[in-house]
């Protein structure tokens, strides 16, 4: 108990023995502990004219969106005693009864020549009125985008804080072709529908990482047969090569200004890490070791850069200045630390913790040092937070194929994403869009 | 003292009445004398009658005569000497008595007045005890009235603190059972609102808000309303909501005690768990 509590408490009670009249000293009751969970939340499906068959379930997508995301609970259809399409239907009661806390309505109907008008409200259900209400008229193929749409909506009138259901995810496949394999650079939604092919090769690609503005993607293709890192234009599918040195290219992580990359090269015979301009090309090498220096991030701030050496012998986390002064080492607990990415608001790093074999997405508190793991599957790797910094994606083994998966920042609800075919590595989210809804 | 005017007086009457007597007594005297002088017959003029002759008998007989006369002259005078000396002797004694009277109704009246004065005095003793005794009696009855009182008093206080201390113990005893009421009922309310308050990991400890709360009697959540924001609109709402999923809330049957949570508030502000 904090003495703040503890404070208030004895003055709620001396108002008490006080014995004052409630209108001169009004009791107040402190609730500091509420119950971990998603907020419970009534999606009825949307309201469909008869026989029409839609090409998406929009309210299927915003209900799974919410859920995915740890901070919704939405409740089981089965128990709703009504199932209102339109404002006229809605009865509070009835969704008092079911302890919702949030309730959306819509329904979704054709506009004609391959186009639907998506109608949508959410209501605060104790108030009985109405938190937002928007109307859409899209193509067809934009129906899972509007649904994203909604779902950020909701998220942040109720959450307070910005969704992420409309960002993107790029990540690497690889499929068999033959005697080897195809590999592929791919975005999708935030919920691994409607990939986008950027790259086919028939090399390994790796460490995607998107620009700040979300605009480009810098990976390593190894289609030389050795590791170079390229630039590329997400919507345009442009090019260029950034770093083609001797050795090894690799790692690179874009600047919060978005004007250079930290990377990992190994031209001068040892892998470390250096910082490129890229209005320049310009290189400032940061670390001077004879381990191996590899997997830059920047804090949000830009003015700390963590990585993973294993200066000390097994890999673990430093951290350094920008200029590559200061090196202090950062993870302390279990065997292997590597593979680390700040969070947006810089206090927590997400990393792939190795302790006996086994490889756990984990979060690290960057002020205490507290180190939490995350999952339980046993082969995690290359984490990445949302933008919003209330998920991580991740990716990680089934069956013997790699798959992708988030998991909320507090560990609560984990959820695999769907993917058709192969294998799915090296994923990373997406910053913000730039044209968000409202 | 009885005032008298002839006080400086005292006997007058009687000398008046003295005087008189002795002059009657003596005018008595005179008459009786003369008689007295040609009546006494003495033995021995009858023995001298024998010894002597006519003329000179007669001479004799008036020398004697004469003698005799002058004789009883000189008795008479005698006899007034006598009487006059007695008188005086009487008057003196009479006197002396008087004076011996006087003395002795001085005395007597000395006595009187000093067994007056005693008595007086031994009354004034007398009352004075009595007074003395009254008082004491008084004083006693007054001491022991206010003894009395003082116990009384004292038993009246003490009863009076019997009453207050016990009333006080009532008194705390309803107040502590209030008291325990209110805080086991404040602690299933804490408890059912916590349930309902879901936290989806969003919150954070600098986030506060008040939420005044409206009941009726049944525990129904007729209203509840931020009155202080977090400025955190989702927060706030979830802060109201927790409040509503919760109702009815719990309540203790006691109308006196329903009064506290017929209005009250709610701090949400949440901390880590310990």
């Amino acid at each position: 108990m904090s003495k703040l509590q503890a404070v208030i408490k004895f003055v709620v009670l001396v108002a008490l023995l006080s014995h004052v009249p409630p209108a001169a000293a009004i009791l107040t009751i402190e609730i500091t502990q509420g119950v971990e969970g998603g907020l419970p939340i009534a999606i009825v499906p949307f309201g469909v004219p008869d026989k029409e068959r839609l090409p998406q379930d929009v309210s299927g997508v915003i209900e799974a969106d919410l859920a995915r995301s740890g901070r919704f609970t939405p409740i089981d259809r089965k128990l709703f005693v009504s199932h209102p399409t339109d404002d006229r239907q809605v009865v509070f009661k009835d969704w008092r009864i079911v302890k919702a806390e949030g309730l959306v309505i819509g329904s979704v109907k054709s506009a004609g020549q391959g186009r639907y008008q998506v109608e949508f409200r959410l209501y605060d259900i104790y108030k009985e009125k109405q938190l937002a209400g928007y109307s859409y008229t899209v193509e067809g193929d934009r129906l899972r985008a509007v649904a994203h749409q909604i779902s950020d909506i909701i998220y942040e009138k109720l959450t307070g804080e910005r969704g992420v259901f409309s960002t993107s995810i790029a990540y690497i496949t690889r499929e068999r072709a033959g005697k080897g394999f195809r590999y592929k650079l791919q975005k999708a939604d935030a919920d691994g529908y409607n990939p986008v092919t950027l790259l086919t090769s028939s090399e390994p690609l790796m460490s995607p990482a998107w620009s700040p503005d979300g605009t480009r993607i810098a990976y390593v293709s190894f289609e030389q047969r050795r590791p170079v890192l390229y630039v590329q234009n997400v919507m345009y599918g442009s090019r260029t090569r950034v770093a083609d040195f001797n050795g090894i290219n690799s790692a690179p992580a874009w600047s919060p200004d978005g004007t250079r990359l930290a990377l990992t090269l190994s031209r001068d015979g040892n892998a470390e890490i250096y910082v490129m301009r890229l209005s320049d090309n310009s290189l400032t090498r940061l670390t001077h070791d004879p381990a191996i220096d590899t997997e830059p991030s920047w804090s949000p701030d830009g003015k700390e850069i963590v990585f993973t050496s294993d200066r000390g012998g097994r890999p673990q986390i430093y951290r350094m200045r920008a200029d590559g002064s200061d090196v202090a080492r950062v993870t302390f607990e279990g065997d292997y630390n590597a593979c680390a990415s700040y969070s947006p608001d810089g206090k927590s790093l997400t990393l792939v913790s190795g302790t006996q074999g086994r490889y756990h997405a984990a979060l690290l508190q960057v002020s205490s040092s507290a180190l939490q793991v995350l999952t339980d599957t046993p082969l995690d790797e290359s984490p990445s937070f949302a933008p919003n910094g209330r998920m991580i994606l991740y990716a990680t083994e089934r069956a013997g194929h790699g798959v992708l998966a988030t998991v909320s920042s507090d560990g609560r609800v984990r959820q695999m994403l769907k993917f058709q075919e192969g294998d799915v590595r090296e994923p990373a989210w997406s910053p913000f869009n730039r044209s968000t809804p409202n | 003292m009885r005032p008298t005017p002839r006080r400086r007086f005292p006997g007058g009457r009687k000398a008046v009445v003295y005087a008189v007597l002795v002059h009657v007594v003596l005018v008595a005297l005179v008459v009786i004398g003369v008689r007295w002088q040609a009546k006494p017959v003495s033995p021995t003029a009858v023995i001298q009658a024998q010894a002597v002759n006519d003329a000179e008998m007669q001479k004799e007989v008036q020398r004697r005569k004469r003698e005799e006369a002058e004789r009883a002259v000189a008795e008479a005078q005698r006899k007034r000497d006598q009487q006059e000396r007695e008188r005086q002797a009487a008057e003196a004694q009479r006197q002396a008595e008087q004076a011996k009277l006087a003395e002795q109704k001085r005395k007597a009246d000395e006595k009187r007045k000093a067994v007056e004065a005693e008595q007086k005095r031994k009354d004034a003793q007398r009352q004075a005890e009595v007074q003395r005794k009254q008082a004491e009696a008084q004083h006693k009855k007054d001491a022991e009235a206010r003894r009395q009182a003082a116990e009384q008093g004292l038993k009246e206080q003490l009863a009076s603190e019997e009453k207050e201390r016990a009333d006080a113990q009532v008194k705390a005893e309803q107040q502590a059972r209030a008291q325990s009421e209110l805080a086991r009922f404040e602690a299933l309310i804490r408890q059912r609102v916590g349930n309902s308050w879901v936290n989806s990991g969003g919150w954070t400890q600098n986030m506060e808000c008040l939420v005044h709360v409206r009941l009726i009697p049944t525990g129904e959540v007729i209203e509840a309303t931020v009155v202080r924001s977090s400025g955190n609109a989702a927060f706030d709402r979830s802060a109201e909501n927790a409040v509503y999923k919760a109702s009815p809330l719990p309540l203790p049957e006691d109308k006196a005690l329903f009064e506290h949570f017929r209005d009250f508030n709610f701090l949400f502000h949440p901390q880590e768990r310990s």
